[in-house]
């Protein structure tokens, strides 16, 4: 399973904290991450939108003065379930990866 | 707003409206620009110029073509499916828009092109009404708007069909009684008047009642067409050109012609028995004689004007009976997808 492209879960991950619109949860995913997931728009909406259908983010206009108006994403009560559920799911994975990679000696980091 | 922002906007829309124009595009358009918006605004405010906070802008939104597409793919259900219906509502045009192409090639004889060429023409159909019937499921409604433009227009393509008197396309059928005695029917494809043309060999049928109401009629106006004059009487019908399928029997096609010498229709028909049936004995015995006419039964305006409706209704409904079976069928792949995705076969 690649959770790298569990792009949902990222965002419910990121909204859980707090609610946020499109660029701002792109550059919050970014920054927690260290740079290690960017997610482009073509990635992003999709998820949103998905996460939406599914009632697992609710969303509102905020209009905005001289500005595009922002949708604004809450998590919901289905979303923190559905967030916890792919936390549990990637610990498992996680496990599972380390049982079978951990190392059982000393390798050298480097070679000749 | 930004005037980079609006012409950003409206570049947007432009890409967006090449797909569809629904309103239900409004808000992912608005929320794109916003991501736009903010990200020029983060180029700005890291002290880079209009231009360069535009052009980083939208390197990382990407390609618009692709929002677009994103934007488009992401549509509801219901609006997708009516994009597929809209989409392929020239399928059918073109399906009867063959069809009458092929008719044409009937006229003139060219059936085996016809017949190849309309090979490709069904899978096309068949197709598409998969594409379609998926785009009704989709949908869950039917868009009537195209559907009764194109039974509109298939049957106003057709209905010349049935005023259009083309040669007689005769039907690979004689029937020999007795000795004497030689019906060949001939079968036009469509034509209100050409129709139920029968020969008889009129001293073995009671033909001097029938040739009383119905003389052969056929008034010639080019070598392949004709037209026919329910005033004429007395005329022959002749053959003026046969031709011979590959395994040497008689086509579905047949040019006739008039003509008020007996003699001349007499000659022109044993001609064809002889090659055709090979019963020369008989026909001549018949033709001895007997007087070769031909009966014309026009159709009548009823049958013309049900049929100029029933003909593309049950073209299209067969046409829509593929779409119903490919949506449903397109319905299972769906249903199956979602099973093997929550059965966890399928990323």
């Amino acid at each position: 399973m690649d959770f790298r492209s569990d792009v949902e879960a990222m965002v419910l991950g990121v909204l859980q904290h707090e609610p946020g619109y499109g660029y701002e949860i792109a550059k919050r995913i970014r920054e927690l991450s260290d740079d290690m997931f960017k997610y482009g728009e073509a990635q992003l909406y999709p998820a949103l939108r998905k996460l939406e259908e599914n009632g697992f983010v609710t969303a509102e206009w905020v209009v905005q003065e001289g500005k595009p108006n922002r949708r604004v994403y809450s998590i919901t009560d289905e979303g923190g379930t559905f967030l916890l559920e792919r936390q549990k799911e990637f610990e498992r994975f996680v496990k599972k990866v380390n049982a079978v990679m951990k190392p059982v000696k000393a390798w050298s980091t480097c070679h000749a | 707003m930004h005037k980079f922002v609006t012409h950003f906007e409206s570049d947007l829309r432009q890409v967006v409206r090449r797909g569809s124009k629904s309103p239900e595009f409004e808000n992912p358009i608005q929320e794109i620009t916003g991501h736009y918006s903010d990200l020029f605004e983060e180029s700005i405010a890291q002290g880079a110029s209009e231009q360069d906070a535009d052009r980083s802008a939208r390197e990382r939104i990407g390609s618009l073509g692709q929002i677009a597409l994103q934007i488009l793919n992401n549509a509801s259900r219901q609006t997708r499916g009516l994009r597929i219906q809209k989409a392929l509502f020239w399928v059918p045009m073109a399906a009867v828009l063959y069809f009458i192409g092929s008719q044409s090639m009937l006229a003139y004889g060219l059936f085996h092109w016809t017949l190849a060429g309309f090979v490709p023409l069904t899978w096309l159909a068949i197709a598409s009404g998969l594409v379609y019937g998926y785009g009704i499921v989709l949908a869950r409604r039917l868009l009537w708007k195209p559907v009764t433009i194109a039974c509109l227009l298939t049957a106003c393509l057709l209905f010349p069909f049935y005023n259009q008197q083309r040669l007689a396309v005769a039907k690979d059928k004689a029937e020999r009684e007795k000795n004497v005695k030689l019906y060949l029917k001939l079968q036009p494809a469509l034509g209100r008047d050409q129709t139920a043309v029968s020969l008889y060999l009129k001293d073995q049928k009671p033909f001097a009642e029938r040739n009383a109401v119905a003389a052969p009629i056929i008034e010639h106006s080019t070598t392949s067409k004709f037209r026919i004059d329910p005033q004429a009487q007395g005329a022959y019908l002749i053959p003026t050109g046969i031709v011979y399928n590959q395994a040497g029997l008689l086509s579905s096609y047949m040019s006739l012609s008039r003509t008020n010498d007996s003699k001349e229709a007499q000659k022109a028909w044993l001609t064809i028995g002889r090659s055709f049936y090979g019963v020369q004995d008989h026909i001549s015995a018949g033709i001895a004689e007997s007087q070769w006419v031909a009966e014309v039964r026009p159709w009548p305006l009823w049958y013309v004007i049900f049929g100029a409706i029933m003909v593309p209704i049950t073209f299209q409904s067969v046409f829509f009976g593929l779409a119903v079976i490919g949506g449903i069928g397109s319905r299972v792949w769906i249903l199956r997808g979602e099973w093997l995705r929550y059965a966890g076969v399928k990323a």
